[in-house]
């Protein structure tokens, strides 16, 4: 009894001095770089092998360490609001723009180094100049081979189109086109139209599921991003060979093309080194990741054309919509009255 | 005389144990705290979050997941009870073994097997299957160790009285098992109320898979803490009713029982036992554990990240050990004084600790990191922060199985300690320490096991670069990479199994 | 010397008064047997004088130190309670030790000795506590208590859970073993025959209040009411004309102890009562058989007698015997209303 009890003491011990060397090591690591380079945090809401791709890419490149921290749009948008001055973020990346519209809005953003607004058009960026978008991507129907399409978004609300097809209503993504829609067709129709979302759609949690589902059978289509299916090819198309896209064109905001956005936080304690990261990603080199990789995001840089498996961006007939006007926060709310979330 | 309680113990509480356990009471109302202020703070809002056909659906889907959930826990938990303690079974310490050997799978991973193997296992059924495979061990055991303690002596008169065996047993074992069955099913209902992982995978909703959304959409939004607060007023509408239905007995926990009464009993369902024992282990342990090893065999984003998964299973040990570690200690004080001490203030910590065990883990990190950011920030996203999460969270677990061991100690114990010249914290340390330290064992291999599947507290409170097995496997496994998810969920249940057998050789 | 002062002692458990004004004296080396019905206050006193509980009012003295306000630890006690309450996780010389300082534990210094003092042999060292008799348990917590030596010890009933053949000799043993030591002594217990075989002095607490103190022989054979004579042992009472120093009974002409006057009771114990050829008439109504000796019911002009005589002599239920009364009645007592 003796001999386990001081077993079980020493074992605590050394678990809890453990314990306190792991959480102490990033520190520790920070500030033994800290006389010549200081390591950043990445706040990243997009895919996770995307921002930490591009980590690694700038660490190997210019000797700057970067932490990432996984999360996901709003969660990281209203995480980095709460936290104020004390945010621990240098640099943040969405999936969509309007958690970037959030911040942008209560300007916790420093302003984008001019260098880096060149290297983006200006369709891609803030209007406001204190973000710039890194990756875009498609609204999709991908629906199961043979079964109907709708001509636009907007139709998916008429009652025929009941139980056939699926959205995740609690994905950043969907909230994104869901602001499109908002931004395109105003604010009166766009609830009636989220209303017969609510009641025709059914919900899956995440874009992959939804391709699952429709791949298999379980529903004739569903509103995705471009990339799901593109992915999934690439890997051997188990859950996407029964299925095809359909990209709504004609400026529907079923077309919407929705900017994934970077940028640095005006908290941030290390402005030099986060432009610099925020340069590298929405750069030559970091652009060139996309496009080359096997993420099937589009690249937004200007003289990086898009993976040559895509169809190109300006090809895709998107609507026009002011990335500034989405509204995230409202549309949220709105999903909230609905009933979606 | 005065009762031993009150003899042993009078109204003076030792100063320090005393504050040191109100500490802990407070600490576990930080979150009950944070979702009343928060719902007070948005004032009239608060009613358009509420008053919606949307929290009406939730409240419909939680009751039923928790209600169905709970029988069929007890259904099976009792059944199997009875077939291992009561046949005559070959085998019955490995089948007991076995049959709780899901405790060490977690019903994450239970769901991930049903759902991955077959993508239309989705909604309330599943849910309700995946709850009863995932959690009727926390009915098993309590119930079998009852089965086992049972005095014969009692049933032996009922047959001499002229009941058949059949009445016999529903006479005088079923009434027996009654504190043992209600206190299991107790816990299964208050894992479900916070249940995430399962039931988000088999896409159902629930008020806590709810709150998760509200919080990726929207942080710290009052629409998780509206939910909350309806969240709160279920988990005490669930611990009234079984202090309702059980009264204030609260015997036979996992691990209560002690085997008194060795008794080969035999009946005609001996050799037919075997079958209905092995459909519960293999739908609760054969297919996730079959379909984790096909996915790893099969699935084309395999891949063994040797390095990835030896640092996740080493900061998920040491969180979970770290955890345990802490919890234990933090609930001596409360035990002791709950168990040694009567009055007001043992009880309304004890109360307080419940309270955050009911509380889904989101819930109780959304108040640490709310309040972190106001009035620590030197906490915020700190492996400490994370830690008194966990001591939130899982400090009843250690409670129960402290006070327990507690029980068996007499008080006279302290007594003649303090006459033979040693100072309170010198009885503590050489008297109560060494006397407690089976049950505490118990108690941190709970915690141990609670926190190594905890998912949603992990996820938003890990300092930046941590990851555990839990949270890593879900991470995969929502991007329906299979493959990639099945080593960290083949690790879990690995590093989860000998605390798990430790919990049944006790029982 | 004295080895312990307790004055005036109080104490109240919300609006119960458990202890009201309790003096206690125990002569240096002494042995108190404080005797009392359940609830009467013993255990209290007790824990009192340990210092586990505090007094509302009234002062403890053990030894040559005032001890009010000390916590237990610091008072130089000795506690044994009814189960022993050895530490379960030690074996026998673990317990011995335990309040030894970590040099003493160690090297198991005075087991020996104690475990002899006990009467217990030194294979006994590396037993666990469960594998001893309830007698052993109870010697190898007094050889824990004694190991500090004390300056007084405090003992709870310790006999009460022992079965009647490990009772006798624990108790001798126990005797001994604080004679031999010489150390002060206070037993709390509810068994009369206990107290009066092995304390020097016995304390009667009734209902909060010390009603009487004394050698075991006073008190027995002087008692202060008929309930403390009741409570000593059985006795026979009688109905008789008080007389000054005498009385008059049915059994003739006995002493008292009080000078009194008029109609009124004594009491004499059952073995006063003795067979007399040339003595009074009774008829045996009952006979309850002890085996060494036996309690006769006798009906002898309307009165019901107790007597209690030796095993060999005892007669029949119906039998007609004649009796007469060796000795002084033990109290006298007028009526009251008169």
């Amino acid at each position: 009894m003796r001999r386990s009890l001081a077993a079980l003491a020493a074992a605590t011990a050394a678990a809890l001095l453990a314990v306190a060397g792991c959480s102490s090591g990033s520190d520790s690591a920070s500030a033994t770089t800290k006389a010549d380079k200081p390591t950043l945090v990445l706040y990243n809401a997009q895919h996770e092998d995307v921002g930490k791709a591009w980590a690694d890419g700038f660490t190997k490149a210019t000797g700057i360490k970067v932490d990432v921290r996984n999360g996901s749009d709003f969660e990281m948008a209203n995480q980095i609001v709460a936290e104020g001055k004390a945010s621990p973020a240098d640099v943040f990346i969405t999936e969509n723009s309007p958690a970037m519209s959030l911040l942008s809005s209560k300007s916790l953003f420093a302003p984008v180094d001019a260098a880096t607004k060149a290297q983006v058009p200006a369709r891609y960026a803030s209007s406001a100049g204190d973000w710039v978008g890194v990756a875009a991507r498609s609204t999709v129907y991908a629906y199961h081979t043979g079964a109907p399409m709708p001509k636009s978004i907007l139709d998916l609300a008429k009652p025929e189109w009941k139980g056939k097809f699926g959205i995740s209503p609690s994905g950043a993504d969907f909230q994104a086109i869901v602001s499109a829609v908002y931004a395109v067709e105003g604010d009166a129709a766009a609830t009636t139209w989220l209303k017969g979302i609510k009641t025709n759609g059914k919900i899956y949690r995440g874009n992959t599921a939804i391709l699952q589902a429709v791949n298999a059978g379980q529903v004739q289509g569903g509103v995705i991003y471009h990339y799901y299916w593109f992915n999934d090819q690439a890997d051997g198309g188990k859950n996407s060979n029964n299925t095809k896209l359909e990209y709504f064109g004609h400026q529907d905001p079923g077309a919407f093309v929705s900017v994934s956005g970077g940028g640095v936080l005006k908290s941030s304690k290390h402005q030099a080194e986060a432009q610099q990261f925020l340069a590298y990603m929405s750069g030559k080199t970091g652009q060139e990741m996309l496009s080359a990789g096997t993420a099937m995001e589009y690249s937004v840089g200007n003289n990086v054309p898009a993976n040559p498996k895509l169809t190109p961006l300006d090809q895709l007939d998107s609507p026009n919509v002011d990335l500034n006007t989405l509204n995230g926060p409202k549309v949220i709310s709105e999903m909230q009255q609905v009933g979606l979330l | 005389m005065i009762s031993r309680v009150a003899a042993a113990g009078t109204v003076r509480y030792p100063p320090l144990r005393l504050a040191l356990a109100a500490v802990v009471g407070l600490l576990s109302l930080v979150p009950l705290g944070y979702v009343v202020a928060s719902v007070a703070s948005a004032g009239s809002g608060i009613g358009d979050l509420l008053w919606r056909p949307r929290v009406g659906v939730l409240l419909v889907h939680t009751v039923l997941v928790v209600g169905l959930g709970s029988a069929g826990s007890v259904l099976v938990g009792g059944a199997a009870a009875y077939l291992v303690e009561r046949t005559g079974l070959p085998g019955r310490r490995v089948w007991t073994a076995v049959l709780a050997a899901p405790l060490a799978v977690p019903a994450f991973v239970i769901s991930f097997g049903w759902s991955s193997w077959q993508p239309g296992f989705a909604g309330l059924l599943p849910c309700v299957l995946v709850s009863t495979l995932a959690y009727y061990p926390l009915v098993f055991l309590p119930v079998a160790a009852a089965l086992r303690g049972l005095d014969p002596a009692v049933e032996e008169a009922a047959r001499a009285l002229g009941d058949g065996p059949v009445r016999t047993f529903f006479r005088t074992v079923v009434p027996r098992l009654r504190p043992a069955a209600i206190g299991g099913a107790l816990l299964v209902a208050l894992h479900l109320l916070a249940e995430f992982g399962a039931i988000q995978q088999l896409r159902y909703d629930t008020f806590t898979t709810a709150i998760y959304d509200q919080y990726q959409s929207t942080f710290d939004g009052s629409g998780a803490s509206a939910l909350a607060g309806v969240l709160v007023l279920l988990c005490l509408l669930v611990l009234g009713g079984e202090a309702g239905l059980a009264g204030r007995r609260r015997t036979a926990r996992i691990g209560g029982g002690a085997a008194r009464v060795k008794t080969a009993r035999t009946n005609r369902f001996r050799y037919a036992a075997p079958l209905p024992l092995t459909v519960i282990v293999v739908a609760s342990l054969g297919v996730p554990a079959g379909v984790v090893v096909w996915w790893l065999v099969t699935s084309t984003s395999t891949a063994f990240p040797a390095a990835l998964l030896a640092r996740t299973a080493g900061s998920t040990v040491l969180l979970s050990a770290a955890g345990a570690a802490i919890t234990t200690a933090l609930a001596l004080p409360v035990a002791w004084l709950v168990e040694r001490r009567r009055g007001l203030a043992p009880k309304l910590i004890e109360r307080a600790g419940y309270v955050g065990n009911s509380l889904p883990g989101i819930v109780v990190a959304l108040a640490l990191i709310t309040i972190a950011i106001r009035y620590v920030p030197s906490l915020y996203q700190s492996t400490a922060m994370l830690l008194a999460a966990y001591s939130v969270l899982f400090l009843p677990l250690a409670v129960v199985s402290l006070r327990a061991s507690l029980r068996h100690i007499p008080p006279e114990l302290d007594d003649v300690a303090r006459s033979l010249g040693l100072r309170p914290a010198g009885v503590l340390w050489r008297v109560t320490v060494p006397l407690v330290a089976r049950g505490a064992g118990a108690g941190a291999a709970l915690v141990f096991l609670a926190v190594m599947t905890e998912l949603t507290a992990t996820l938003l409170l890990a300092p930046i670069g941590t990851n555990t097995l839990a949270t890593q496997f879900w991470s995969y496994s929502s991007e329906l990479h299979y493959g990639a998810a099945a080593p960290f969920a083949l690790l879990m249940i690995v590093l989860a199994a000998p605390a798990t057998l430790l919990l049944t050789r006790r029982a | 010397m004295n080895g312990l002062e307790v004055k005036a002692l109080t104490k109240s458990y919300g609006a119960t008064t458990v202890l009201d004004g309790v003096d206690l004296t125990v002569p240096a080396g002494g042995l108190t047997a404080v005797i009392g019905r359940s609830g009467g206050g013993k255990t209290t006193m007790l824990r009192l004088i340990a210092g586990f509980d505090r007094a509302d009012s009234g002062s403890i003295r053990i030894g040559d130190h005032p001890a009010d306000g000390l916590p237990p630890e610091r008072r130089r006690i000795g506690y044994v309670t009814q189960e022993g309450s050895l530490f379960p996780h030690l074996t026998v010389a673990g317990n011995i030790t335990f309040g030894l300082g970590w040099r003493d534990r160690r090297r198991q210094s005075r087991v020996g000795e104690l475990l002899e003092l006990v009467g217990l042999g030194q294979a006994y060292r590396k037993r666990q506590p469960h594998q001893l008799s309830g007698g052993e348990q109870q010697r190898v917590a007094l050889a824990r208590a004694l190991a500090r030596r004390p300056d007084l010890v405090l003992l709870d009933e310790p006999f009460s859970a022992l079965d009647a053949t490990l009772r006798g000799t624990t108790r001798r043993a126990v005797r001994a073993a604080l004679a031999a030591t010489g150390t002060t002594t206070v037993l709390v217990t509810h068994d009369q025959d206990e107290a009066l075989s092995i304390a020097d002095r016995v304390a009667l607490l009734r209902d909060g209040r010390m009603v009487q103190e004394g050698t075991p022989m006073d008190v027995y054979r002087a008692p202060v009411d008929p309930a403390v004579a009741a409570f000593l042992g059985t006795v026979c009472s009688l109905d008789a004309t008080l007389d000054g120093d005498e009385a008059d009974t049915v059994l003739g002409r006995l002493g008292t102890p009080l000078r009194a006057y008029g109609k009124g009771m004594v009491l004499i114990r059952p073995e006063q009562i003795v067979p007399a050829a040339d003595g009074l008439a009774a008829i045996v109504e009952g006979v309850a058989f002890h085996g060494h000796d036996g309690l006769l019911t006798l009906r002898a002009k309307d009165a019901t007698l107790v007597a209690r005589w030796a095993g060999h002599l005892l007669p029949r239920p119906g039998d007609e015997v004649r009796i007469a009364v060796e000795g002084s009645a033990i109290a006298s007592f007028p009526d009251t209303v008169g």
